[in-house]
């Protein structure tokens, strides 16, 4: 007796052989064909599972299972066969009506599913066609994942070849297969609806309207702005990818790009958004480039320009800039920002708000404001800021010229020259002289700087020699009296003491019972701007954080005697306002209080009570209390008590008591019964 | 070639005559407590000459006594008859006498309270009497508004005097407000001088006319040519007495009567020369037939009438219809 290796020679069989016999015989039956062992594990039945576990617990079920196909085969029991490199089994003796399935691979399905597909569509397919024809039968799901895969192999094993290729299929595939046998050497293709095939169509809509309306103006086609295709891709859908400008610029360079580009960019390249494009075979020739804008700014820029030329003027405001847009549609805005807001982003030296990025080149500049309106240059050509400052330094001039314009139109000399030959007091009358030569002086000399760089405009020059004319005339008047006359100083002292609305809403709290609305700092300001006079305010910085102007104090003063004062207060500030005109400098008012006129002691007294000035309330103290004329000491009396007079109470009792006058009397007595500080300014 | 002689600057010279003194002395006494005064007269007759040399003498006199006060002289200009007249006539009064008034207390006082303060400025400032010359030219209301100042003044116990001055319809025209004119204190007229009068003015200002005795036939001889020139006017007197100064200077000759009345041919002459080219020109006017529409035809030929529906038709409204005629009811047929 001989001994094999590990087994005995009459061991009987394990009950599991005939297990998987019957097994196998039954899955034949079923699918009615040889089975692989993926079919036979899955289809066998969970009592084989657990016999072939049983029997064999410490190896895996399929391996297990293929074991027992292959005895079965070796005991001849069943008959395997190989076919596209899987093993198909049956049981021997077993007529079944299939036979082993032809293709079986991944690959050859794919392939098969391809055939489907072309013939279903009736034209040559993309990826997309054979994923959506794949989802259409449940035994292709396993395809989905590989397919792009298996057809890039299929084509270069040469089963499979590209008759056409579109542009942007991304993840549906940008080519259209057939099967390398297929009858016809070239199938329809239906047109891709890819995006840069919208975007390529956009493109050829607006070049044809944009012919269409060259041939009926007569003039050449002008190159396309990406905002036109835009417009046309968002009222087709307006849901499209052109939401997002940035896809746009890429398709557009995309298109523009290779062997196979379809659109060029026309003229000098700017930034992407703001290029011009035209169709490859359209040379610039052919083009008008002369009107095609590409941007706002290039817009704003080609507006101003056409504004200076109407006005021939080298600066403009934005109304003339609006008028020039107004007058030509291809100057609109396409933006949703303002014209103001526009010109001023435009016109700042760096390109973003922060100011960290400077501009290489500076198309627009703002040249300075006229009564609050901004005036803007565009220097010729695509200037450098060197080459820009010749522009900008015209620009200046002129609005450095409109400024003395209006503050010689303001300051009325003529005027002013014959109401201060009126005045009573020889000193005042000096004193305004000699501010309208301060003033005509500072005139001529904001103007001087430009007469050297021949930049001045035609009417700045003879906007000179009228304030020459005027300076010699005043000579001539004779009221520039020598320096040192009568005491009087040298210099002039300009203005400087002003208040904005809300510091003037305290002071003036007797208004308010006559015009409840004042005492709102906004509703007082908006009247005091009509009425009051305005110097710049010295501590202004920035717009936001503090005025530019504030109200003269003399004005404001003046102003809200005639208001809401009483008649000592209407009295005086008709008589100050006669005689002082612009003049506040008190300096050429004290000399009056020493007139032997009591007339023009009484005009010195009501100029100096509303010059806000620190010194003088000792003088309106003595005179209240030793001047001859009633009248003077009264109203010395009442400047004493405005300017705030620490005893004034003291004298108006002391007056009261001992002053010839009856009415000065009665009117101490009248301060006397309601001592409020405010209450000076309506009695 | 022509050489211009610029004329000496002359002082003026104030002639006080009796009707002068006689009207400010009639003035001055209605003052106390506030009077309303008409000076009225023809014109050139002297009385603005007459209320400046009375303003300066009263203001010359301010510091001789404490019941003193100043006076005021102004002429008024044009106010037009529109509305706030009272206003504006009260800011007139105030500008010419205390000073400007702010437009701010102009704007938001009321004609009351712009009286209020035009007596308070003329308290403030002594002022007692204004001569408002030329107060034919002013409307009624504003009239109206400087009475009330006086009113007010009254009331305060400040005596103010307005003195109207003007020509021979200012009368008239205060007479239409009953209101004034029973408040009016004093009419002063000024009748035209005397023949007499005028020959002792002229003697005042010229040397010759002084040197001629009036008493002799000569003399009258000259104080009715004097009168016929003048009419009493002492206005037309001193245009004369420049002409004759400067005909003095050319040197012509001695002055006499036959001289005088040279220098006044000729003015007399271009007078008469220019009214009677005006009447003229006139009178040619008003002698041509008035011109008919449409274009001039022959005599004798038809002329079309105008439809006067036709012409008087109204515009069409807006709907293209034209307005109902609201005119009488056709007459029946």
């Amino acid at each position: 007796m001989s001994a094999v290796a590990g087994r005995p020679f009459l061991q009987p069989r394990p009950a599991v052989y005939d297990t998987a016999r019957d097994a196998l015989r039954t899955v034949c039956l079923a699918l009615e064909r040889p089975v692989r062992l993926d079919e036979f594990v899955e289809l066998a039945g969970e009592d084989v599972a657990v016999q072939i576990r049983l029997t064999y617990p410490n190896h895996p079920l399929r391996v297990k299972a293929n074991y027992l196909l292959g005895r079965l085969v070796n005991l001849g029991q069943a008959c395997a066969t190989r076919s596209s490199n899987r093993c198909w089994y049956s049981p021997v003796g077993l007529k079944l009506p299939k036979s082993i399935p032809a293709a079986d691979s991944r690959l050859q399905r794919t392939l098969l599913l391809l055939r489907a597909t072309v013939k279903h569509v009736g034209r040559a397919a993309r990826v997309v066609d054979l994923r959506t024809h794949a989802l259409d039968d449940p035994t292709n799901a396993d395809l989905l994942e590989w397919l792009a895969h298996d057809i890039a192999i299929l084509k270069r094993w040469g089963k499979v070849r590209v008759v056409a290729e579109c542009r942007g299929g991304g993840y549906d595939g940008s080519m259209y297969y057939l099967p390398a046998d297929h009858e016809a050497t070239s199938a329809p293709v239906e047109p891709a609806r890819t995006w840069m095939g919208e975007v390529e169509d956009a493109f050829r809509g607006a070049w044809a309207a944009e012919v269409e309306r060259a041939r009926e103006a007569g003039t050449r086609p002008k190159p396309l702005a990406l905002p036109t295709v835009r417009r046309l891709l968002l009222e087709s859908d307006p849901h499209s990818k052109a939401r997002q400008a940035q896809l746009l610029i890429n398709a557009a360079a995309s298109l523009s790009e290779g062997e196979s580009a379809v659109i060029r960019v026309v003229g000098t390249v700017r930034a992407r958004y703001q290029r011009l494009w035209a169709p490859i075979g359209i040379p610039d020739a052919a083009l008008d480039l002369g009107a095609a804008f590409a941007s706002d700014s290039e817009r704003l820029v080609e507006s101003v320009r056409r504004a200076c030329a109407a006005e021939c003027a080298p600066a403009v405001p934005a109304s003339s800039i609006q008028k020039a847009i107004s007058r030509d549609p291809e100057l609109h805005l396409q933006g949703k920002q303002s014209l103001h807001a526009t010109l001023s982003c435009i016109a700042r030296r760096s390109s973003d708000p922060r100011r960290t990025r400077m501009r290489i080149r500076q198309n627009l500049a703002a040249v300075g404001r006229v009564r609050g309106h901004a005036y803007y240059v565009a220097p010729p050509g695509e200037s450098d800021f060197a080459q820009a400052g010749e522009a900008i330094a015209a620009g200046l001039a002129y609005v450095a010229t409109l400024n003395a314009e209006r503050e010689l139109q303001d300051l009325k000399p003529e005027t002013e020259i014959l109401n201060a030959a009126r005045t009573r007091l020889t000193c005042v009358r000096t004193g305004r002289a000699r501010y309208l030569a301060l003033r005509l002086k500072d005139l001529a000399r904001s103007l001087s700087g430009f007469v050297n760089s021949d930049c001045l405009p035609p009417s700045g020059l003879r906007l000179i020699r009228k304030i020459r004319e005027i300076q010699q005339r005043l000579d001539h008047a004779g009221q520039l009296q020598p320096t040192g006359a009568a005491g009087l100083p040298e210099s002039v002292q300009l203005p400087s003491v002003g208040w904005t609305a809300a510091e003037v809403v305290p002071m003036f709290a007797h208004l308010y019972a006559a015009h409840p609305r004042l005492s709102q700092p906004a509703e007082l300001r908006r009247h005091l701007w009509k009425h009051c006079a305005r110097i710049p305010n010295p501590c202004f910085t920035v717009r936001n954080k503090s005025a530019e102007f504030l109200f003269e104090g003399t004005s404001v003063r003046l102003h809200l005697a005639g208001l809401s004062g009483g008649r000592e207060a209407v009295l005086l500030a008709g008589l100050a306002e006669e005689e002082l005109g612009p003049l506040r400098d008190p300096a050429f008012v004290l000399p009056g209080l020493q007139s032997s006129d009591e007339l023009l002691r009484h005009t010195a007294v009501a100029a100096l009570a509303f010059l806000p000035s620190a010194h003088v309330e000792g003088h309106f103290r003595s005179i209240a209390l030793t001047d001859p004329a009633p009248s003077v000491r009264r109203s010395a009396l009442w400047a004493y008590g405005v300017a705030g007079g620490g005893d004034v109470l003291d004298v108006c009792t002391l007056l009261a008591s001992s002053d010839v006058d009856r009415r000065v009397r009665t009117f101490t007595k009248v301060v006397l019964s309601n001592p409020q500080p405010t209450n000076w300014w309506i009695l | 070639m022509f050489k211009v002689d610029f004329p000496e600057r002359r002082a003026d010279v104030c002639i006080e005559t009796a009707l002068m003194e006689r009207t400010a002395r009639r003035t001055l006494a209605v003052h106390p407590g506030g009077a309303l005064v008409v000076w009225s007269g023809p014109s050139r007759v002297g009385k603005t000459w007459t209320a400046r040399w009375l303003r300066d003498s009263i203001d010359a006199a301010y510091e001789t006594s404490p019941d003193a006060f100043r006076a005021v002289h102004y002429e008024v200009g044009q106010i037009r008859d529109c509305e706030n007249v009272m206003k504006r006539g009260i800011r007139s009064l105030y500008h010419a006498t205390v000073g400007r008034m702010t437009e701010t207390a102009y704007r938001h006082a009321s004609a009351e309270d712009l009286a209020v303060q035009l007596v308070y400025g003329l308290q403030a400032k002594n002022v007692q009497m204004v001569f408002i010359d030329e107060a034919g030219l002013l409307p009624l209301e504003a009239i109206r508004g400087m009475v009330l100042a006086r009113d007010i003044a009254e009331i305060g116990r400040f005596p103010l005097s307005l003195i109207f001055i003007g020509m021979d319809d200012l009368p008239g025209t205060l007479r239409r407000l009953p209101q004034i004119e029973n408040r009016i204190h004093e009419w002063c007229y000024f009748e035209a001088y005397s023949p007499g009068e005028m020959f002792e003015l002229a003697a005042a200002l010229h040397p010759y006319f002084a040197s001629v005795d009036p008493s002799t036939p000569e003399g009258a001889a000259h104080v009715d040519f004097l009168n016929s020139i003048t009419k009493g006017l002492p206005g037309k007197l001193d245009p004369f007495l420049r002409k004759l100064s400067l005909r003095e200077t050319d040197g012509v000759g001695d002055i006499d009567l036959a001289f005088l009345k040279a220098v006044h041919l000729i003015t007399a002459r271009d007078e008469q020369r220019s009214i009677r080219d005006a009447d003229t020109r006139r009178g040619a006017a008003s002698s041509q037939p008035t011109p008919t529409l449409g274009v001039a035809r022959a005599p004798g030929q038809k002329t079309r009438r105008i439809s006067q529906k036709r012409v008087a038709e109204p515009p069409r409204t807006a709907r293209g219809k034209r307005p109902r005629r609201r005119g009488p009811a056709a007459v029946p047929k």
